[in-house]
């Protein structure tokens, strides 16, 4: 049987090259790449090498003949795509320049145990929203093609798993918000590890009715609303009341945006995430199992009160929402407490917050808003201990949702007594630099906590 | 003014009313100084991108600009043009080539109490390397932040340098002052660039200025 087309070796070679090529650009052009990132780029271009030299003696096994060519084409077209996918995915946007300056080190610490070959990619992109997904490194991509197969010496099969998360790019410099991507999409790449593997044991307990089309669209919701609600609450276990708070102020811009909650179904993209009004509900029923104490949230209790009346609104999504909605919400509320269980299970007892902790957090806010940047304790010896990573989240939160404690950094800052300010401008500087505070506070917990041990005596 | 006792920093580190935060050890502390280390950040100047920094002509040209706080931008982005910003990790190194003049920052953050003014003064040990490390050295009582510093290379060889380095000394002196007030630097958490917006007589020079076609 003859090819139908003309062989595409000279363009498949030339975009090989071109890939192996950009690959190479970006990497020199960066002086300083995070390790997991330096080693998977140099795996994708080993990859690319290999692959161009066996496609160059494929080519010249060939002999000319369009049959044998037309096939080669088909195997290395696929393997050219998904390379070219990879290239783009580990280059665009990866620049540390362009991204939260620890951020990565963070969930690095924070992921818990990984896999063998498991990467932690981050990637700043235009987008107003977070994305978090799983991608295959470049061993993954040969299986399920002979040839790929059989270039790699075998068929491996073995996953290696690499991490993307999508960050706003406005959100370099906005370490508060950047709890979002600490606490809820962490939880999102936690989850793949397992290839959500929880998700199917509570969807067989629920026993979803898939019969009619409604119904399937029913399971749709629930299906991708367990992922959420799942990462909402494991963000509230390990960070409290910030975690809240910061969730619900994203949630109002995602929605000033008009990246509406879902009122309609049937496009997936608005439908991955309940209703920010859902997501708060289960966020404060979370909130509630830290049992932190009135008392000592007063100082943000107006900020709380005032998301909780939002979530507490009926008992189901907004009365204008479609059947759908409302009867995914009320599946996935039946499942709170699996739900809950799995965010514990991302989240262990040591990591998870605690009165005491938010205790701590307060005298921190007392410190950000006199114009500290607090990183460690000091003892009478002048032994120092570095703070806690939530800590300082909550001390930001506290500070960015108590008028008091606002006013005082305003005053630290010198802006109230700026007549050219209005009100507004003042807060915004206000809110621009406790980010500042906190950005360099989490700089110095770093530091200590990487400082070389036995120093002290 | 007097300095401080080794006695007398301890005890205002242990009350808090003097900060130097992370406090790495080894701490050290002598009569009327405490060390203090090199951080993350730096800013050098981009010598192939620009022909030279001419202060009153960039101060005129921002004076185009329709509002005070358009200039001010205007100010700040024709100075961020010069330079580019670099951190490093640590245990990384930062290369100081000869004659090269780079800011840098001290990884403490610092907050002085209202009666405690402070110097930084070049370690002798890095000095005898050929690194300056410190010309605008006052910091104003109640200062908050993260001292900027002035490195030099005055050696006739390239030299590294890494974080968490002891660069300098703080000197801390009894300091008697009026109400808080903010200074120029304050709440910093990274090198300054130079503000020359808030330099008010440079608007006045710019405009005594020639204009380049009277040069011409």
């Amino acid at each position: 049987m003859g090819a139908l087309f003309p062989s595409l070796q000279g363009y498949l070679g030339a975009r090989l090259r071109a890939i192996h090529q950009s690959v190479m650009d970006f990497e020199s052009g960066v002086a300083r790449l995070p390790g997991e990132l330096r080693d998977l780029l140099g795996s994708l271009r080993q990859e690319l090498d290999g692959v161009l030299a066996q496609y160059e003696e494929q080519l010249v096994e060939a002999r000319g003949d369009e049959d044998v060519l037309s096939r080669i084409d088909t195997r290395y077209l696929s393997f050219a795509t998904l390379a070219a996918y990879s290239a783009d995915l580990l280059t665009m946007g990866t620049d540390p320049d362009e991204l939260p300056s620890d951020l990565h080190a963070i969930l690095v610490e924070l992921f818990g145990p990984r896999p063998d070959g498991h990467v932690i990619v981050l990637r700043a992109t235009e987008s107003t929203t977070f994305q978090t997904y799983p991608h295959w490194r470049p061993e993954q991509m040969r299986p399920g093609t002979d040839l790929m197969s059989r270039l790699q010496g075998g068929d491996n099969r073995e996953l290696w798993l690499v991490s993307v998360f999508d960050i706003p790019r406005s959100f370099r410099y906005a370490t508060l918000g950047q709890l979002l991507v600490i606490g809820h999409e962490l939880a999102h790449a936690q989850d793949a590890v397992t290839n959500f593997g929880y998700r199917q044991a509570i969807t067989n307990e629920m026993q979803l009715p898939a019969e009619s089309e409604a119904d399937e669209a029913i399971n749709a919701l629930v299906v991708c609303w367990l992922d959420e609600v799942l990462a909402d609450l494991a963000s509230v276990r390990r960070f409290g009341p910030a975690a809240v708070l910061v969730f619900a102020e994203y949630a109002r811009l995602v929605q000033a945006y008009g990246y509406e909650i879902p009122r309609v179904v049937w496009v997936r993209e608005f439908a991955e995430h309940p209703p920010a009004e859902v997501r708060l509900h289960f966020m404060f029923r979370a909130l509630d199992a830290l049992r932190i104490g009135a008392d000592a949230l007063a100082e943000i209790a107006p900020a709380l009160a005032a998301w909780k009346r939002l979530a507490d609104v009926g008992s189901v999504v907004p009365g204008d929402a479609l059947p759908e909605l409302a009867a995914a919400d009320g599946l996935v509320r039946g499942v709170f407490s699996r739900i809950q269980a799995q965010a514990a299970s991302l989240v262990p007892a040591h990591q998870a917050y605690t009165e005491a902790g938010f205790a701590r957090a307060r005298v921190l806010a007392e410190q950000f808003a006199e114009g500290l940047a607090p990183s460690d304790r000091i003892d009478d010896d002048l032994r120092s201990t570095p703070v806690d990573l939530a800590d300082l989240f909550n001390a930001a939160a506290i500070v960015r949702w108590s008028p008091r404690l606002l006013d005082q950094l305003m005053t630290t800052m010198g802006v109230m007594t700026d007549e050219a300010l209005s009100d507004e401008h003042r807060r915004a500087r206000a809110l621009r630099q406790l980010d500042e505070l906190l950005a360099r506070a989490i700089e110095g917990q770093r530091l200590r906590r990487a400082w070389p041990k036995g120093l002290d005596k | 003014m007097s300095v401080l006792s080794a006695n007398e920093i301890t005890a205002l580190l242990r009350r808090g009313e003097l900060v130097v935060t992370p406090l790495l050890p080894p701490v050290r502390i002598d009569a009327g100084t405490i060390d203090i280390r090199l951080g993350r950040h730096f800013v050098t100047f981009r010598k192939s991108r620009c022909l030279g920094t001419d202060v009153l002509e960039t101060v005129r040209e921002a004076e185009a600009e329709p509002t005070r706080s358009a200039k001010v931008d205007r100010l700040s982005i024709e100075v961020g043009r010069t330079v580019e910003r670099v951190t490093i990790e640590l245990g990384e190194s930062f290369v100081l080539h000869p004659g090269q003049l780079v800011l840098a920052c001290t990884l403490e953050y610092l907050a002085l109490p209202a009666t405690v003014g402070a110097q930084v003064l070049s370690r002798s040990t890095t000095g005898r390397l050929g690194i300056l490390s410190a010309t605008a050295t006052y910091f104003h009582p109640n200062f908050r932040g993260v001292p900027t510093l002035e490195l030099v290379n005055t050696s006739e060889t390239a030299l590294s340098v890494t974080p968490g380095l002891r660069i300098a000394q703080l000197l801390l002196e009894e300091a008697h002052t009026n109400p808080y007030e903010p200074g120029r630097y304050q709440l910093t958490t990274r090198p300054q660039i130079a503000r020359l917006s808030r330099d008010a007589e440079l608007e006045a020079l710019a405009g005594l200025r020639p204009s380049v076609d009277h040069l011409a």
